[in-house]
């Protein structure tokens, strides 16, 4: 989808044409990503509104520029997914629940900003540091890595490993976002 | 990073968990003295939440951010927006739904769809909307109840004056590494109240209460202001009467907590009550913010 200030205007404003082009373009993959995590079409439709209105405050307040609109409201979809899985979260509809709703979101919001600044930062590591640190996070062992990369021991690889943590914790602590997120 | 490279050296064989018994103590003392240490093993641990789709974790965010955040989901223009998405959704899902397609293809009597989706318009609204539309109705009652009781709105402002909850104790204690989790329970206590999640920092609490041989009153202050922050006044209450009845050192800290929760709630006479307890000893905890509430109140 092309994501040019017309259209951005058009859902900020709620334009129905607009919206329907949302719900059609993206509505049904994140529906499939949901239903395939043990989530249910309430908790997609759930998902969905919650990352709309995200976007919306987000747009609003931050001006942020978006290459794709499909592909950035997907990723707040499977991330609001992903932490609602983390929480291990029953929804309900209990006034206790709903007061602290916005907070909720608000929590969220503030974490998604955290970890787009995260995963910015990962890319901007070396092909090879990438590729290790993805198997460290899929928990593949040591030995293995061992093999992958032709290391001499499994100390040289988990000394590479630190390395290229450190250098992905540097350019998270020198990118001034990260002091404003923190504040 | 400010830290040096004997330090980083000592994290790698730390993290990396090349350190003896002994050397991980002796590092572990020193991580709980370095702010600069602890937020480097934190964000080591938590790097993998960039792709891990089971884990989703975040450094602590303060509480104060989170409030300006929210305040932004609380303006008229996003619970305006979200009550639009949530017709519009609703609208294109019933239009979209397989029973209302094969009803148009067959041209047979749309009754009986209007009939499926009614049934379906109670669910098709997320929770945040749901609760954008309450805000609207809870705008409604503001409305009215600051010209039936407008003393509420003062007690209001009392109490956002003094809940930043800054003034809650520390947990930061460091188990051995060697156990292979680097945070103790109450450190989780408090990470998880800075993450504003309550419900989690309520169902710790409990369970290290439970487990407990004597009364920690700290995690009996975090469990009652998580309550609190969730309006679970009676809970909250509880919570905190049972500090003021322990006998424990900061038994006393339990009158001043006990004094919010009738702020919050709006009970002027109960927060005097509780108020003046906290004045009934000039050690007492916030014995000098009480008197100037208490004038205020008078």
């Amino acid at each position: 989808m092309q994501t040019d200030s017309d259209f951005i205007e058009g859902f900020l404003g709620g334009n129905k044409f607009v919206l329907k082009k949302i719900y059609d373009n993206s509505f049904p993959s994140v529906k499939n990503f949901i239903l395939s995590r043990s989530g249910s079409q309430k908790d997609a439709e759930d998902v969905f509104q919650n990352a709309l209105l995200l976007l919306f405050v987000k747009l609003k307040k931050e001006k942020v520029k978006i290459q794709s609109f499909d592909n950035y409201l997907f990723i707040v979809c499977r991330n609001l997914w992903r932490r609602e899985k983390a929480k291990n979260r029953v929804t309900n509809v209990d006034n206790i629940t709903l007061i602290s709703e916005d907070l909720d979101l608000a929590g969220f919001y503030v974490e998604e900003n955290q970890w787009e600044l995260y995963n910015e930062k990962f890319k901007q590591l070396s092909e090879q540091c990438k590729e290790i640190i993805k198997l460290v996070f899929k928990k593949v062992p040591y030995a293995e890595i061992v093999k992958q990369f032709d290391y001499a021991s499994q100390t040289v690889a988990r000394q590479r490993v630190f390395k290229c943590k450190k250098r992905l914790i540097q350019l998270i602590k020198n990118d001034q976002r990260y002091s404003r997120l923190k504040s | 990073m400010n830290l040096d490279d004997k330090q980083m050296n000592r994290l790698e064989k730390f993290l990396s968990g090349e350190m003896n018994e002994l050397e991980t103590k002796d590092f572990q003392n020193e991580i709980n003295a370095s702010d600069e240490l602890q937020e480097f093993v934190e964000m080591y641990e938590q790097l993998d939440w960039i792709q891990n789709d089971e884990h989703w974790e975040f450094q602590n965010q303060g509480a104060d951010k989170v409030k300006e955040v929210a305040q932004q989901f609380r303006e008229s223009d996003s619970v305006a927006f979200a009550e639009k998405i949530g017709s519009f959704q609703q609208g294109y899902l019933e239009s979209n739904s397989p029973e209302k397609n094969i009803e148009k293809t067959v041209g047979k009597n749309i009754g009986k769809n209007i009939e499926k989706t009614t049934e379906k318009t109670g669910t098709q609204k997320s929770s945040w909307i749901r609760y954008a539309s309450g805000l609207s109705i809870a705008a409604c009652l503001a409305f009215v109840v600051y010209f039936t009781q407008f003393m509420t709105v003062g007690l209001n402002e009392i109490y956002s004056d003094n809940s930043s909850w800054d003034d809650l104790p520390s947990m930061t204690t460091k188990s051995e590494a060697a156990t292979g989790t680097l945070l103790t329970e109450s450190m989780k206590v408090e990470k998880l109240f800075k993450e504003n999640k309550f419900e989690a920092t309520i169902d710790l609490c409990s369970a290290i209460n439970k487990n407990a041989q004597k009364i920690n009153p700290n995690v009996l202050l975090y469990q009652g202001v998580s309550q609190l922050e969730l309006n679970r006044y009676e809970d909250a209450l509880k919570t905190f009467t049972l500090l003021s009845e322990s006998n424990t050192l900061d038994f006393h800290k339990g009158y001043w907590y006990q004094s919010l929760v009738y702020l919050k709630q709006g009970n002027k006479e109960k927060a005097i009550e509780a108020l003046e307890l906290v004045r009934s000893k000039k050690d007492n905890f916030m014995f000098e913010k009480a008197g100037s509430i208490l004038k205020e109140l008078k």
